[in-house]
């Protein structure tokens, strides 16, 4: 498509949205056309202002060698108007008209999407409850979408890299800035895997606080569902349920404990109607999906074929899913300090029990 | 008409002589002082001369000259006000001073001619008692019983020149200043006692293994969990300070001029905690003229730095060479001088800046970057230096109320003792004394694991995510609670126990 460094030109510019250049290529014809128009031409269709700022910047562009470089850099652009763009991403209000992408994912090739978002304060049980579903949905071969941000986000693809399956990072910033940045060699996983980074954002572009709610409908725009891990009453994640419902997606959020205020948003979710994952296998059901998987752990049965001693049950029993401290542990059980570590070690390795910050256990 | 007086100063902690020749003559009035001295020893001309007039006797109308030998190296301070006055004195035949051989002369005068107590006696005292028996050590009476520590010398302690003058004619009798050590040590010193802490028993616990194995150890808990309240408490699990350990301590406080009036020997282990915008010098000592820092006045002690991460970067940084070798060793253009500096760390931190990461109550309000960035602070060769890391959860109200006794430190303390006599039974042929004092080879050698306990450990390695440099502070924390648990060999529940006081070493921070 001869048309495409002009499309990536405009992405370049400022005042250039999905809607504007909608009108542009309904007036002009083509991005070209509209690249080289007049001012005159170019006032008519979007108003003097647009029009002049327009003519300032793209006298410094020059469209094919920009493209040219972007190409070179290992970076795909997929334009609205190409049969690789993503056709769940086609559906939204005013979706993006082009996106850049890092890595050889193709959309052509998968059709199960969920996003998985969540505050960036995430909880040891969020941070649990990320990996788990990121697993379990890595297994039924199900590609997750997330936005590479610390907390939630970062567990839920780290759960996919564990478990070696795809996984798409959407960006507030362009694809040459991961943010943040120790999220760098993740990034780097996502793409050795099969996965793919995407931005609305030219490659160049540094994050911008503003960028990031936005590029939100992007994650909701890409999949089938969401669901919200881990969400306080205010949160980027709940803006993304909001983009999710407008798009008709499906939403789903994770309950949390009521006293936890990283789960206010999570919970009020439910209550407002999104329905109740507990397992990857709730998420697949409420898509009408099949499982590829026949085996679906119940969390009732855990350690039961473990062999525990009496006094591991005993310890194990006084271990919640919302955290106790070894300080409380130790006072409950009376135990000499050497057999009360040697017990809760031997829960830790095999797997039943956690270490969490502060002190404290949680069930694993 | 020459005099000669003897003398004495510190350098570092340790004394030396310093011999005082006054010659008068006649000719032209003048007053000279050579020998290196400072501006506060060319100062003393003034005090010497308006002492000597005030207490009613005649300053020489000639040529005065002192000399302060040996000349080579800088004297410093007040402390030769009084031999200086002693020697016009007695050049100028107003004063027979006999037996000036075996008398060694310190003190500072003020215009009235009153004798004021200055720094430095014990280090001079205990000096003079190592030289020889017999010495007579002639101070202000402020610093009397200070120097009445030393056995084997008599001290005297004056109020003013004319007493002296009285003394020495013979016309009043005083008998020598002593301070009975026995005394000193069984009015029992009061440390603040772990009884008063309720609940923490991994707090309690963790400080029970520091005293013993002489490990330094690093808290982490929300604000107000009683990180401090603990850490005051680790004096008091230590044996009791010996003489000879007691002796040291003072002389350090002495030579810094920190050493209460009232107390002629510190008989309790220095509890020393700075506040975080110290100095690196003022922590590590120095100066123009080289004077102990917090870490010297800790010897023999503990070092608790509360809000550690707080500190500057170069202030922490600093510690890892007194960390490594007990001792300090400064050196400035005119002198260098090494301080003892032994001394138990204790660390306090919160766990992110809020405080209150972790906490069942609070939720913390600070972002993931900021987290790690705080964190990163505390990482490197110097927390590898700390043996114990252990978390302090918020005790919760009703525990606190529980009526429950609490053991006190005396009890603690005789295990702690029970677990050093182990420790330096067993470390005797490589001249150690304490399991945190040994390195890998000595781990090698001491700390064989049972096969069970080994296989755990592994396991604990792999699964745990522990980086491998924990792996012997592990074994070295393993064999001090085996100690305290009189065991021979390392067992299961004593490396179960190491692994836990290795928080910082866990991924689930990140």
């Amino acid at each position: 498509m001869e048309d495409k460094p002009f499309w990536v030109a405009f992405s370049h510019l400022s005042g250039i949205g999905p809607i504007r250049f909608a009108k542009i290529l309904g007036f002009f014809g083509s991005a070209q056309t509209a690249w080289f128009a007049p001012e005159k031409d170019l006032s008519n269709c979007l108003g003097p202002n647009l029009a002049q700022k327009i003519v300032n910047q793209r006298k410094d562009i020059h469209p094919p060698s920009l493209y040219q470089r972007i190409i070179e850099q290992g970076i795909k652009v997929l334009t609205l108007e190409e049969e690789s763009y993503p056709y769940l991403l086609q559906n939204i209000h005013h979706p993006p008209f082009l996106i850049y992408q890092r890595g050889d994912f193709d959309f052509r090739n998968h059709d199960r999407y969920v996003a998985m978002v969540g505050t960036r304060r995430v909880s040891p049980y969020g941070r649990n409850v990320s990996l788990k579903l990121a697993r379990e949905l890595a297994k039924e071969k199900v590609i997750v979408v997330s936005g590479l941000a610390n907390g939630v986000d970062g567990f839920c693809h780290q759960g996919i890299i564990d478990e070696g399956g795809i996984t798409l990072a959407v960006l507030g910033s362009g694809l040459n800035h991961i943010y943040p940045p120790n999220h760098l060699q993740m990034a780097q996983d996502i793409v050795s895997l099969g996965g793919g980074l995407i931005s609305e954002y030219p490659p160049a572009f540094p994050p911008r606080r503003e960028y990031f709610p936005i590029r939100n409908r992007i994650i909701s725009g890409l999949s089938q569902a969401l669901i919200v891990v881990e969400a306080p009453r205010k949160s980027g994640a709940l803006i993304t349920a909001n983009f999710a419902l407008e798009q008709g997606r499906e939403v789903m959020a994770v309950p949390g404990p009521i006293f936890s205020p990283v789960s206010q948003g999570s919970n009020a979710l439910i209550r407002q109607g999104a329905s109740l994952v507990q397992s990857g296998v709730d998420v697949l059901e409420g898509l009408g999906f099949f499982s590829q998987c026949l085996s679906s752990p119940k969390t009732d049965q855990i350690g039961a074929d473990l062999n525990l001693t009496s006094r591991e049950k005993i310890l194990l029993e006084l271990v919640d899913f919302s955290g106790v401290t070894k300080e409380e542990l130790l006072e409950r059980t009376g135990w000499e300090e050497g057999e009360f570590y040697k017990i809760l070690l031997n829960l830790e390795l095999k797997g039943l029990v956690q270490e969490i910050a502060g002190g404290g256990v949680i069930r694993a | 008409m020459l005099s000669k007086i003897l003398s004495a100063t510190t350098m570092g902690i340790e004394a030396c002589l310093v011999e005082v020749e006054v010659d008068v003559s006649s000719g032209m009035p003048s007053f000279q002082i050579v020998g290196l001295p400072d501006t506060a020893v060319q100062e003393s001309r003034e005090r010497v001369r308006s002492a000597i007039k005030n207490s009613g006797f005649v300053f020489p109308p000639g040529r005065v000259t002192v000399n302060l030998a040996p000349a080579s190296f800088k004297k410093t301070g007040s402390d030769f006000d009084f031999p200086i006055a002693l020697g016009i004195l007695s050049a100028t035949k107003q004063l027979s001073f006999s037996l000036a051989e075996d008398t060694v002369v310190v003190g500072e005068l003020s215009l009235s001619g009153d004798l004021k107590p200055v720094s430095g006696i014990l280090p001079i005292a205990h000096f003079l008692s190592q030289v020889r028996n017999g010495f007579r050590l002639f101070l202000p009476g402020g610093n009397a019983r200070e120097g009445g520590v030393a056995r084997g010398i008599s001290v005297f302690g004056f109020k003013n020149l004319s007493q002296v003058y009285d003394f020495v004619q013979g016309k009043i009798e005083l008998s020598p200043v002593s301070v009975p050590l026995e005394n000193l040590f069984s009015v029992s010193a009061k440390y603040p006692d772990l009884c008063e802490v309720k609940g923490q028993r991994q707090g309690k616990r963790a400080l029970e293994i520091t005293a013993s194995g002489g490990h330094h150890l690093l808290f982490m808990g929300p604000p107000g969990s009683g990180k401090t309240m603990l850490a005051r408490r680790l004096p008091s699990l230590l044996p009791l300070l010996s003489l000879e350990e007691a002796i040291e301590v003072t002389k350090i406080h002495s030579v810094a001029g920190v050493l209460p009036s009232h107390k002629p020997l510190l008989t309790m282990r220095p509890f020393r905690s700075p506040h975080h915008t110290i100095s690196d010098v003022a922590l590590i000592g120095g100066g123009q003229w080289p004077r102990p820092g917090e870490i010297s006045l800790a010897h023999h002690g503990v070092l608790f730095l509360d809000e550690a991460l707080e500190f500057r970067r170069n202030v922490l940084e600093a510690l890892r060479e007194p960390l490594e070798t007990g001792q300090i060793t400064i050196s400035r253009a005119q002198m260098s001088t090494t301080y003892p500096a032994n001394f138990t760390l204790v660390l306090a931190c919160n766990p992110c800046p809020c405080g209150f990461l972790g906490d069942s109550k609070r939720t913390c309000t600070c972002s993931p970057h900021q987290v790690s960035r705080y964190r990163s602070k505390l990482s490197g060769p110097f927390l590898d230096r700390v043996d114990l890391q252990v978390e302090i959860p918020r005790v919760e109200f009703s525990e606190m109320a529980d009526k429950k006794k609490e053991e006190t430190s005396l009890e603690v303390r005789k295990r702690v003792q029970r677990a050093r006599a182990l420790q330096s039974e067993r470390l005797k042929m490589v001249g150690l004394k304490l399991n945190a004092e040994m390195g890998p080879q000595e781990i090698k050698k001491f700390c064989s694991l049972t096969a069970p306990a080994e296989n755990l450990l592994r396991q604990a390695m792999d699964n745990l995510a522990l980086s491998g440099r924990s792996y012997h502070r592990i074994l070295r924390v393993a064999r001090t609670i085996a100690d305290l648990g009189e065991s021979d060999a390392i067992e299961i529940e004593h490396v179960a126990e190491a692994i836990q006081y290795r928080v910082l070493d866990r991924k689930y921070w990140e």
